[in-house]
């Protein structure tokens, strides 16, 4: 059975309550239980020690401990006595039940109470192992026989108190359950006619009028029945009216609906087929609509995630748009305060003014720009070069809306391309122009001379013996030298002034805007006597001077590269009239220079025609006074001018790299005829003829050098060792490692190696131990000197010692006079050539000679 | 005249009466029979033993006794109880000797807390001469006012017992003096009688401590050895049984103490001397040196005693027992225990034998007074007299040696 919601209230309450009565009743209970019981084992330990010390007096007083303790052993099975403890009137201990011994808190007691006369008796509360014991002490005979302790122990007593509040508890449960019922059934009786009426008002409420609930009792549930059923009556009635005019009511509308519907019918299949086309419109914008939002995405994230910035701007040089990119190229945290910081792009943003109007110009004339690179102001301050493409963006009017465009950070790219110029067009040791940039400098200052009056001048400037320095002091020496006469040019020339340096020790200086030839050549006076002064580097001094050429004139020139040829040239004037000094470039030069073009393409001619000969200069062994060799001479035989010695178009030959084609030619011609007269003139003497080839220095470092000795000897056949190869001091000393080697594989061919002009080069003489030398010449102007000059005498003298030493041969050339050859003669020279006995003559003559004798005269 | 004869009548009748009050006393002298005599002693338990000597001792001499026909025809019944050496049972066994069997007399009760729970009984029934004979304890309240009367004791008292022992350790400077004893009448008895000994000689007893009755050989005391020990006395006293003064012992020796420990006559000297052995052979250590043993009967190996020797011709004979024997008990040939029981039973026998032409319990008293210098062959004389409750007071004192008994001739070994 469900118990009624009226009751439930009161079920709260109560149990409440019961909580509360059982709380008070067990603690109130619990606190008298404890007192009574405490009470009753107050007096039960107070009886059982009277006991003992009233009637056991007797053998207490005869001190007889067994009978005592046997007495109160008795004792100890008494519910809740603990112990029991017998003094006599000193305190001293007769019996006791404890084991094995008396624990000190009961000790300290008996003590305690020993002395204490009078017949009270005294309880305490103890505690004797772990339980609480209440301890009665009761003096016999008021204490003048002793006295009995008695412990009850707590414990039991609690433990009946448990019991009794539990007994208790239970029995008020048993109660609270019984009332508990009692209440339930009579709030049923009271709820249940309640409910047969809320049933029926519930029916009522539904039209049910009929089952009226029997209630016939008089309380004010009665009443309510009764009121209920009356009330029922009447609204029974009042509903069967209204129930009449509604049916009434009801039928009318009935057929307004009927009409109304098909109407409404016809109506709908109309709307029905509109809204199909509704639809199908609707989908088709939903599809066009899709695509044009994903569009609008993808462009907007381009927009947003380019890494170019693009912008539209207004006419008046606003920003309409603009994307994360442009903020940060342009250094604003985000578009939008980019927007609303600049108002003014021409003076906010370009660092030049005017750059927005030619923006503008350009735009409006083209409809866009292109690559527009512009310096900009960053929001930081920092300028950044940026280049921009932009877009004129007008109506279908023509009316221009706005500009749209992108933007390129290109600091970088500028500054990349800044320093590539600097580097295409300066020198990177001293940081000078280097020769484009002097060109190009030298180019517009010949411009300007052409159209207005302007003058200026050109200095080529070369270091004297800088190769030295560099090989003896090394390349980082060398180069420091460089950079600090770089410093002195500098400084010595004007800030107009153009200094650069061409490369190796080569300078070049563009004096400009001077009033008079004479500012040049002072400049230039500066420049020599500032490189004269010692340089520290490295902390040793150096000391160096330079060579000058300087062009005065400038005007005439049609190409800047010809005027500096022309500085060259004075340069290298200056150079061979003596170092440390400047030569002006003049007329002579001028024309010296023409003529020595003319040469090089005469001599380009003849090394094609073949317009050279071979002299031969006889060499005489003076033991026999016999010819025993030949030095082959190279002649060229000019269609105008003759023929042309030696002196003046080796040189030439050497510079234009012609010497190759002309020492060949002279190996092969020489070789073949001095064959052709060992075996004309042989055996007696013809066959000891031997062969003297001068090779150029430049020609020596060749490697071809070897292939064509080996050519030249295998087609003539001539014996090799027949051939002696003529090599300056110098071509030797320019490369020692390599000339070694070459010299070494000439020897290995088995040919002979002969020192050209020995004594004129470097005074090393270390080299005649190191390379493998056969024959020293010594030069011609040693020779000279030995008729008057003690100085060459002692040289002379030297080398014949020193190749007697060695084992040289040594042949002395330019012999003219008989003084020259008694001292020769007197200082053993076996080998002499020269005016006394012979000059260079052609190979007809040798004939003739050859044939006539061949004995010198 | 019928009146005159009705008053005869009565007369007659009266005078008939009062013939048969006046016959009826020579009607009791009955034909010889059986006396019974109620024995409570524990047969089981950790003083089973004891009453089991006892008993068989007792008995040999009783079964001897009436197998020679009694005294003038009168033989003697053992009724043997097991009391377990606790009062509760003690008690009831006494009531039912009394009221159910009528004994005799009460006869041979072991122990002092069981004895001296029944006294208040031999009170009760004073009226039909209830007494006590020959109780196994020393203790005081068997031999003092108000129960003592009741009761007759052979066996000195376990103040003399105490006496004996504490003046001769006095006499070899042993002044420090401890006592273990049984939480009860008996152990409290002999601690009262090392008490008062001490007291005589201006001494206290050094340290104490109690254990529970019923403790049994197996318990470790331990720590009543620390308490006792803590005083550092130079013996000890044990007033207990030979289960517990065995184990303290053990308990003693393991804690490393060797100074001497002395029993009383209660300990049942035998029985603990043979637990001692086994556990010696058992852990390897020595338990029996250094022991002291008080007696109230001669040694039963001295065989000079005629007592000695009807002893232990008796003994060999006898088989019998009170109960079925417990788990581990054989029965030992000859003991101080069952010397006692034996000479109860002599004594017992003598009793008989003084009232056999009228044996009533009424009697005792005056037989009890009859007994002056019986010579019973132990060398000394049974003294009970007038006012005496107490035959003996010799108490000799033996020490073990090799697991044997011998008499201490020399105190001055034990000498500090």
């Amino acid at each position: 059975m469900k118990a009624p919601k009226l009751f439930l209230r009161p079920l709260l309450f109560m149990v409440v309550i019961f909580g509360l009565i059982s709380v008070v009743t067990s603690a109130t209970s619990a606190q008298r239980l404890k007192r009574e019981m405490t009470r009753e084992y107050e007096s039960k330990a107070l009886a059982l020690a009277g006991s003992v010390a009233e009637s056991d007096l007797a053998t207490i007083l005869s001190q007889d401990a067994g009978s005592v303790q046997a007495r109160i052993d008795r004792y100890r099975r008494i519910a809740g006595v603990s112990y029991v403890l017998v003094a006599d009137e000193r305190g001293e201990i007769m019996a006791h039940t404890f084991v094995p011994g008396v624990p000190r808190v009961v000790r300290e007691m008996v003590a305690g109470s020993a002395g204490l006369p009078g017949d009270e008796y005294v309880l305490r509360d103890i505690v004797h192992e772990g339980n609480r014991v209440l301890h009665v002490t009761r003096p016999i005979l008021s204490g003048l026989a002793g006295a009995v302790h008695i412990g009850m122990d707590s414990e039991t007593i609690a433990g009946h108190i448990r019991e009794a509040v539990l007994e208790q508890q239970v029995v008020t449960l048993v109660l609270f359950g019984a009332s508990l019922l009692i209440a339930f059934i009579f709030v049923l009786n009271i709820s249940k006619p309640l409910k047969l009426l809320a049933e029926y008002a519930g029916r009522v409420a539904a039209k049910d009028f009929d089952s009226v609930p029997e209630i016939d009792s008089r309380d004010e549930v009665g009443q309510l029945a009764r009121a209920m059923r009356s009330m029922a009556g009447h609204i029974a009635e009042q509903v069967n009216s209204l129930e009449e005019r509604v049916r009434g009511k009801t039928r009318e509308l009935q057929e307004a609906r009927d009409a109304l519907r098909q109407k409404v019918d016809e109506r709908t299949s109309e709307l029905l087929r509109a809204n199909t086309q509704l639809k199908i419109e609707i989908a088709e914008r939903k599809v066009i609509g899709d695509a044009l939002r994903k569009a609008e995405k993808k462009y907007r994230t381009i927009f947003e995630n380019a890494l170019e910035g693009i912008y539209q701007t207004s006419p008046s040089g606003r920003f309409l748009s603009a994307n994360p990119s442009l903020a940060r190229i342009l250094g604003f945290a985000s578009p939008e305060e980019l927007m609303g910081s600049v108002y003014d792009i021409g003076t906010q943003m370009y660092m030049e003014p005017g750059r927005r109007k030619e923006f503008l110009r350009l735009i409006e004339e083209t409809g866009e720009v292109k690559n527009f690179v512009s310096k900009v102001r960053r929001r930081d301050g920092r300028i950044i070069w940026i280049s921009e493409n932009a877009r004129r963006i007008t109506d279908s009017d023509g009316v221009v809306i706005c500009y749209e465009g992108s933007v390129e950070d290109i600091t970088l790219r500028k500054k990349a391309e800044d320093q590539l110029k600097r580097q295409a067009f300066h020198d990177p040791l001293t940081g000078l122009p280097n020769r484009a940039l002097f060109l190009d400098h030298l180019r517009m200052a010949m411009e300007r001379g052409r159209r207005r009056k302007h003058l200026f001048a050109v200095i080529y400037m070369d270091l004297d013996r800088f190769k030295v320095i560099n090989d003896s002091l090394g390349h980082e020496t060398g180069d420091e030298l460089l950079r600090s006469v770089a410093r002195v040019v500098e400084k010595c020339a004007r800030s107009v002034d153009t200094v650069a340096r061409f490369g190796g020790d080569e300078f070049a200086i563009l004096i400009e805007e001077i009033s008079a030839p004479r500012d040049a050549i002072a400049i230039a006076r500066r420049i020599l006597d500032g490189v004269r002064q010692p340089f520290t580097i490295g902390g040793n001094e150096v000391f160096t001077s330079a060579s000058l050429g300087v062009v005065l004139k400038t005007d005439g020139y049609d190409r800047p590269e010809a005027l500096l040829r022309d500085a060259d040239t004075a340069m290298y004037r200056a150079k061979e009239r003596g170092k440390s000094s400047f030569k002006v470039f003049n007329q002579k030069m001028h024309d010296q220079a023409l003529r020595l073009m003319a040469l090089e393409t005469d001599l380009r001619r003849a090394v094609d025609l073949g317009e050279f000969e071979v002299a031969y200069q006889p060499i005489v062994c003076l033991d026999t006074r016999q010819i025993c060799g030949f030095e082959a001479l190279v002649r060229w035989r000019h269609a105008e001018h003759g023929i042309i010695m030696p002196g003046d178009f080796i040189a030439l030959a050497e510079d234009t790299g012609l010497i190759y084609a002309i020492d060949n030619f002279v190996l092969a011609e020489a070789c073949g005829q001095v064959k052709q007269w060992q075996i004309s003139f042989g055996p007696q003497m013809g066959e000891l003829l031997t062969l003297n080839i001068n090779i150029s220095g430049k020609h020596f470092g060749q490697p071809m050098l070897l292939s064509q000795v080996t050519r030249a000897l295998d087609d003539s056949g001539l014996h090799p060792s027949a051939l002696n190869i003529e090599i300056t001091e110098s071509a030797l000393m320019d490369d020692p490692s390599m000339a070694e080697e070459v010299l070494r594989q000439l020897k290995a061919l088995g040919a002979r190696v002969c020192i050209d002009d020995f004594g004129t080069g470097y005074s090393s003489l270390s080299y005649l131990q190191r390379f493998p030398i056969d024959v020293v010449k010594v030069d011609r102007s040693f020779i000279d000197g030995v008729e008057g000059k003690q100085d060459s005498q002692a040289i002379v003298r030297t080398v014949f010692s020193l190749g007697k030493s060695l084992g040289l041969k040594v042949v002395a050339e330019g012999v003219e006079t008989p003084a020259q050859l008694a001292f020769l003669e007197n200082e053993g020279c076996r080998y002499v050539q020269g005016f006394l006995f012979y000059r260079p003559m052609s190979a007809a003559q040798v004939d003739e000679l050859l044939a006539g004798g061949s004995i010198g005269s | 005249m019928l009146k005159k004869l009705k008053c005869l009548f009565v007369a007659g009748v009266f005078g008939l009466l009062a013939c048969c009050l006046l016959s009826a006393r020579p009607c009791l002298a009955r034909e010889p029979g059986e006396l019974v005599f109620g024995m409570s002693a524990p047969f089981t338990g950790v003083n089973g033993e004891m009453g089991i000597e006892f008993y068989r001792g007792l008995m040999a001499y009783i079964e001897h006794f009436n197998r020679d026909g009694g005294a003038s025809g009168w033989t003697i019944r053992v009724l043997p109880a097991n009391d377990g050496y606790n009062p509760q049972p003690c008690f009831t066994n006494t009531v039912e000797f009394i009221s159910r069997d009528d004994v005799f007399a009460l006869f041979s009760y072991v122990g002092t807390p069981t004895v001296a729970h029944i006294l208040p009984l031999l009170q009760i029934f004073s009226q039909r001469h209830t007494y006590l004979l020959f109780p196994l304890t020393g203790a005081q309240p068997m031999r003092t006012e108000p129960f003592g009367r009741h009761v007759y004791n052979l066996r000195a008292s376990y103040f003399q017992e105490t006496a004996g022992l504490v003046d001769n350790l006095m006499g070899v400077g042993r002044r420090r003096i401890a006592v273990f004893y049984q939480n009860d009448a008996y152990g409290r008895t002999g601690w009262d009688g090392v008490r008062r000994a001490l007291e005589r000689h201006g001494e206290r007893i050094a340290s104490e401590a109690a254990y529970a009755r019923g403790d049994s050989f197996d318990h470790d005391f331990s720590a009543e050895v620390d308490l006792i020990m803590a005083a550092r006395p130079n013996a000890v006293i044990c007033i207990g049984t030979y289960a517990s003064q065995g184990a303290f012992i053990r308990a003693m020796r393991d804690k490393g103490h060797d100074i001497p420990v002395a029993g009383v006559s209660f300990s049942d000297s035998d029985k603990m001397v043979e637990l001692l052995m086994l556990e010696e052979r058992r852990s390897g250590r020595r338990y029996t040196d250094n022991l002291i043993c008080s007696q109230v009967v001669p040694c039963y190996e001295d065989t000079s005693l005629p007592a000695v020797r009807f002893y232990r011709e008796l003994m060999d004979s006898y088989r019998g027992a009170p109960l079925a024997a417990g788990q581990g008990y054989s029965p030992r040939r000859f003991s101080y225990v069952s010397f006692e029981g034996f000479l109860n039973g002599v004594m017992l026998g003598e009793i008989v034998r003084r009232m056999a032409d009228d044996p009533r319990r009424g009697r005792i008293p005056e037989v009890m007074e009859s007994i002056i210098d019986l010579d019973i062959g132990i060398g000394v004389n049974v003294n009970f007299g007038p006012g005496r409750q107490q035959g003996l007071d010799a108490v000799y004192f033996t020490t073990v040696v090799d697991g044997h008994f011998q008499p201490i001739r020399d105190w001055t070994e034990w000498r500090e």
